[in-house]
């Protein structure tokens, strides 16, 4: 699927498919591999298969959405340019679209109590499922979308009461 | 000799950061100051004690002379080291803490009062036979008059501004066989345009140094008449006339030129019976001659480059001399080893004019750094870097056997670092290590403005684009899979909001 960021205010367009582990991108006619070595934290390990050579990347996101990259001594920022719902303030750890798709199943229902992990929505995009999981123990306290609809990455899914008023 | 108890750093940020660490070596209190936006800042947090200054500009905070001696006394502590910058070359507040029955970890006030006022240490230095750039006041001076002089001074002449700057109203005239026609249209058009500029046509001449290099002389002195250098640095490599890479030692440095140099150095610190740090700083021709500039009578932003070649700290040798102490080593048992190299990261866009940038400093990453690179930095992750203060985000220094490998070392060294966040010179910097005429050591003053275009950004290869499309999908896993790494700006806990939380 069609891929667009803004860089540094330029943009960069591009073609890309993934598994998960390994992403292709097509970008001016040139056709690149990756596959995700090691990742830790911030910290992303990728390999060109090309060269096999390993590309280290630092990443971070700011909370309106942009990235922070920091790769081989140069500092980039990076915008993604498909609408996406930012997220509201003081509301952490909402399970996300992690990129553009449709939702498959929903696994969860309101108010229901889930441990950190536990599968919540299945999703596809680039034509393989992803299971959202939950980043922490919590109680779902509203579900943003239903089977079938269309989300945009970056998009919140659903919503756990804040930390505090899980046992109220 | 006193024992200094505890010290009042009359500073911030990184500077403060590093007194900090040698006072807590030698078994020392430390207080800090800060005002109320600095809270969360290192020097907050690593000082023994910190007294708040408030709000405010800094003539009521951080400049507040007689507000920060008062915090000494209440603070009871026994001596003030002032850093760089800010009053650490102000004889008015040396002289007050003096008053004030306190140590002033540095010059005695008469000291920087004699090497401050320019005229009067021109004055001393021409005393001294020491060399000046050869010049003239033109005030008063008739055009012909201005030309004879021109012509005793020798071509290349600089004609620049009294009031100037920014190289307005400034002209060099050559020597092409009509030098005496060429220099009375330029002198001019350089009142002209100083007219223009700044509402003032009074110019100067002096000699026009052609490729000049910084280079200066670090220089100890105790209350005992002893005296030493710590050999020289080179920091030529300056953007709106301040340094951002420094180096020792300085790549055409030679023993017979060293030996002038820093004797030059020293003649100055017998003068003025100089106790303490301090740096004479001289220009430095490509026919080999050398000009005395200033001198700065404190510690140095760029100190650490000698701490590598020394092996010496500094900031304990400026306590020990302030205790009254003998300096700890006579010149002839104070040697260099390899080359050491600084670079000043500042948060700042090289590509606009080098103009300062603020902002949330979202992350640092600085664990990478290996054997031989040091980082002093006075920010943390989720500091502010504010309008208030100067923009330097940090100092990363290394030091290696050669200059060659201190380069590669250096480097290596800046990929590890990084401060996310804030537009600052990282990457420039890197552009400068890696240009030609800078590992062939041709470090003149005018280095960043000859090679300002080789110093522009790369464009990305095809490769480097394609991995940028790849990267968020990867920044979005992180908030699925792992979200405890997904760190979040605007989330930094308000500590006390998380103990009301659960005290409640």
């Amino acid at each position: 699927m069609e891929k667009k960021i803004i860089l540094d205010g330029k943009e960069v367009i591009g073609d890309l498919t993934t598994d998960g582990k390994r992403i292709e991108i097509l970008i001016k006619d040139q056709r690149f591999d990756f596959e995700l070595v090691s990742s830790q934290g911030d910290l992303f390990i990728l390999k060109n298969s090309k060269d096999g050579q390993h590309r280290r990347l630092n990443l971070f996101r700011t909370s309106t959405g942009q990235l922070l990259v920091d790769f081989e001594g140069r500092s980039f920022v990076l915008e993604e340019t498909q609408g996406r719902v930012s997220r509201p303030k003081n509301v952490d750890f909402h399970p996300r679209a992690p990129m553009p798709g449709k939702i498959m199943k929903i696994l969860k229902n309101q108010g229901d109590a889930v441990k950190k992990g536990d599968a919540l929505i299945i999703m596809e995009a680039m034509k393989m499922e992803h299971t959202i999981r939950a980043g922490r123990d919590a109680k779902i306290k509203e579900i943003f979308c239903r089977p079938g609809d269309l989300v945009s990455g970056g998009m919140d899914l659903l919503a756990f009461e804040s930390e505090g008023q899980d046992e109220s | 000799m006193i024992k200094i108890h505890r010290v009042l750093i009359a500073n911030r940020g990184e500077i403060a950061v590093r007194i900090i660490q040698t006072l807590r070596e030698m078994g020392v209190a430390s207080v800090c100051l800060m005002t109320e936006e600095e809270a969360g800042l290192p020097h907050t947090l690593y000082a023994d004690e910190v007294i708040s200054l408030g709000v405010g500009p800094l003539r009521d905070t951080y400049l507040n002379q007689d507000r920060i001696i008062e915090i000494a006394r209440q603070t009871k502590s026994d001596a003030i080291h002032p850093g760089y910058g800010l009053l650490s070359e102000n004889a008015e507040f040396a002289f007050k803490v003096e008053k004030a029955g306190l140590i002033f970890i540095g010059p005695k006030a008469v000291s920087i009062k004699a090497m401050g006022d320019k005229i009067q240490s021109k004055e001393r230095c021409i005393r001294l036979g020491i060399p000046l750039i050869p010049g003239v006041q033109a005030e008063g001076l008739s055009d012909e008059k201005l030309l004879s002089a021109a012509k005793k001074i020798g071509p290349p002449v600089l004609i620049k501004a009294s009031a100037g700057g920014g190289g307005k109203g400034m002209r060099i005239v050559e020597d092409n066989g009509t030098f005496a026609q060429r220099f009375i249209e330029a002198l001019g058009e350089a009142r002209r345009e100083a007219k223009a500029a700044f509402g003032d046509d009074r110019v100067l001449i002096e000699k026009y140094i052609q490729n000049p290099r910084h280079i200066e002389i670090q220089v100890f002195g105790d209350q005992h008449g002893n005296y030493v250098h710590l050999f020289e640095r080179e920091c030529s490599i300056q953007r709106r006339y301040q340094k951002i890479i420094e180096e020792s030692p300085s790549p055409i440095m030679t023993d017979v030129l060293r030996a002038k140099m820093t004797e030059a150095a020293l003649k100055i610190c017998r003068d003025i019976n100089y106790v303490g740090a301090g740096t004479v700083e001289f220009i430095f021709s490509e026919q080999g001659e050398f000009f005395f500039l200033e001198m700065n009578t404190r510690l140095q932003v760029e100190h650490p480059v000698t701490e590598w070649v020394t092996g010496l700290d500094l900031v304990r040798w400026q306590m020990l001399v302030a205790q009254g102490e003998v300096l700890p080593l006579k010149q002839s048992e104070i040697f260099h080893r390899g080359h050491a190299l600084e670079v000043r990261l500042c948060a700042e866009d090289p590509d606009n004019a080098f103009l300062p940038c603020i902002g949330t400093i979202l992350k640092v990453a600085h664990q990478n750094l290996g054997p031989g690179q040091r980082l002093d930095t006075g920010y943390r992750e989720g500091n502010g870097v504010s309008v208030s203060f100067d923009s330097l985000l940090g100092k990363l220094c290394v030091h290696a056997l050669t200059r060659h490998l201190a380069i590669e070392r250096m480097i290596q060294a800046l990929k590890s670092v990084c401060f996310l966040g804030v537009k600052n010179n990282r990457d420039y910097l890197g552009r400068i290590l890696r240009h030609p005429a800078f590992q062939a050591g041709k470090t003149y003053t005018s280095f960043v403005q000859t090679f300002a275009k080789d110093l522009l950004p790369k464009t990305l290869t095809c490769e480097e684009e394609a991995l940028m499309l790849a990267l968020p999908i990867l920044a979005s896993q992180i908030n699925v899979v792992g979200e405890k790494n997904g760190r979040v700006a605007d989330k930094i806990p308000d500590v006390f909001e998380l103990i009301r939380s659960k005290l409640g």
